[in-house]
């Protein structure tokens, strides 16, 4: 093979320029002019020409046998790699879609996949499940709280015994034992109240009264059937 | 000519969407990367060194930095290069960049091959004249004469994964083919 500067041709910069691209000549990836002024230089340098022959040759020899390395070996080697890549992610990473089946190799039934799928070392199917946990979650806890909103709510039950009825009673109001039902009733209503609890231990019942207080108890005192009828603001104790 | 040069042009949007695929945590267009890449990775190192699970680590590295860096890719190369270039740093940092030239074992299946037709018989012992000859070379010449040769790329293309000036990829091809051709003398007869 003949060196860049030939002494026959001495320093012909196309003979350099010629050498010195010879070998992308041979593999064609030369172009323009460049290619154009090597091939024009080629065609009439024998030395140049004996040089192109050899490198063809060369490239034709090939790049010998292929060792025994193994795409699918080294891939399975990868592969734990890859996925604590994308357990380390920011959850940005899709959830990655099953390993496709080797070529050559036989695809996987679908019980064997789906086995595959559930296996517990795998972290597609745990991050799921540990998201759709904290969903259900997150329902729940919404759901929970709903409910104690709707217990302020004015329309909410409330207990005879709650606060808040005594809250609306002004008044308490005891009849005689002998009373009937019916009659307590008539004596309420003609009053102009309304019961709210009762009755009490003592059998006293707690009435509510809209507007003024004083009237009404005037009209239950004045029922022979009516024992007591006070208010229950402060109102002097005897 | 033109066909060839648009078939390419397919090829490398091709890679380049199956890159941002990857670039997206898409393991089945990583995947597909991997097995398009791995022959040729291991071609291209085979001939660095012999021991096939360094091939191998070094060819998983390689894709590994691929599937992390892929965002990073801004396609202003081809993916090739990109790929051939972080394969070339993994292998000159797996090897302690040493020169040491490789066993080529070369003679080992020539006797298997004696049953063959000539013309294949011929061929094995062409690839394995030049294999021989090619383990005798520096690293850095044996790396530019293969992408040369066997991945068919330009010399700024070799440029750009070596890292180094077009002038330097010429001159160590240049001192390459002349040391092949002082050593292949006797063995390979030139085809004309």
């Amino acid at each position: 093979m003949s060196p860049r500067v030939d002494p026959a041709l001495g320093a012909d910069p196309l003979h350099v320029e010629a050498q010195d691209a010879l070998p992308w000549l041979a593999n064609g990836t030369l172009a323009g002019a460049e290619l154009e002024r090597v091939q024009a230089h080629v065609a009439t340098c024998e030395a140049c020409r004996a040089d192109l022959a050899l490198l063809h040759t060369a490239r034709a020899a090939g790049p010998g046998p292929d060792l025994d390395w193994d795409p699918e070996r080294a891939l399975a080697r990868l592969q734990p790699q890859l996925l604590s890549q994308l357990q380390t992610l920011d959850g940005t990473a899709q959830d990655a879609p099953a390993l496709a089946a080797a070529p050559g190799q036989p695809v996987p039934g679908l019980l064997q996949r789906w086995r595959t799928r559930l296996a517990a070392n795998d972290g597609r199917w745990l991050r799921v499940a540990v998201a759709a946990q904290f969903c259900g979650i997150a329902v729940l806890a919404a759901l929970l709280a709903r409910t104690a909103d709707r217990a302020d709510a004015p329309d909410a039950y409330h207990a005879l015994g709650a606060a808040g009825a005594h809250d609306a009673a002004r008044l308490v109001v005891t009849f005689r034992p002998d009373t009937p039902e019916a009659e307590l009733r008539r004596i309420v209503r003609a009053g102009g109240a309304h019961v709210v609890g009762g009755p009490t231990v003592t059998d006293a019942w707690l009435l509510g009264v809209d507007g003024d207080a004083a009237p009404v108890l005037a009209r239950l005192r004045a029922e022979p059937a009516v024992t007591l009828a006070e208010p229950l603001s402060a109102a002097p104790q005897p | 000519m033109d066909k060839r040069v648009a078939t390419a042009g397919t090829a490398r949007e091709d890679e380049a969407v199956l890159v941002g695929r990857v670039a997206a945590g898409d393991r089945r267009a990583f995947e597909a990367l991997y097995r398009s890449y791995f022959p040729r990775l291991a071609r291209f190192l085979q001939r660095m060194t012999r021991s096939v699970p360094l091939i191998e680590e070094i060819v998983n590295d390689t894709l590994l930095v691929v599937w992390q860096k892929a965002a990073t890719f801004d396609g202003t190369s081809k993916v090739s290069t990109w790929v051939f270039a972080i394969a070339y740093r993994k292998a000159c940092k797996a090897l302690h960049a040493l020169d040491e030239p490789i066993d080529a074992a070369a003679d080992e299946s020539v006797a298997d091959d004696a049953g063959r037709p000539d013309w294949r018989f011929e061929q094995q012992r062409l690839a394995h004249a030049v294999d021989a000859a090619l383990a005798l070379l520096p690293l850095a010449q044996r790396a530019a004469f293969q992408l040369t040769f066997y991945h068919d790329m330009g010399y700024a293309e070799i440029a750009e994964i070596m890292e180094c000036p077009v002038n330097t990829v010429k001159t160590r091809l240049f001192h390459a083919r002349r040391r092949l051709a002082l050593l292949l003398e006797d063995q390979l007869e030139v085809r004309p």
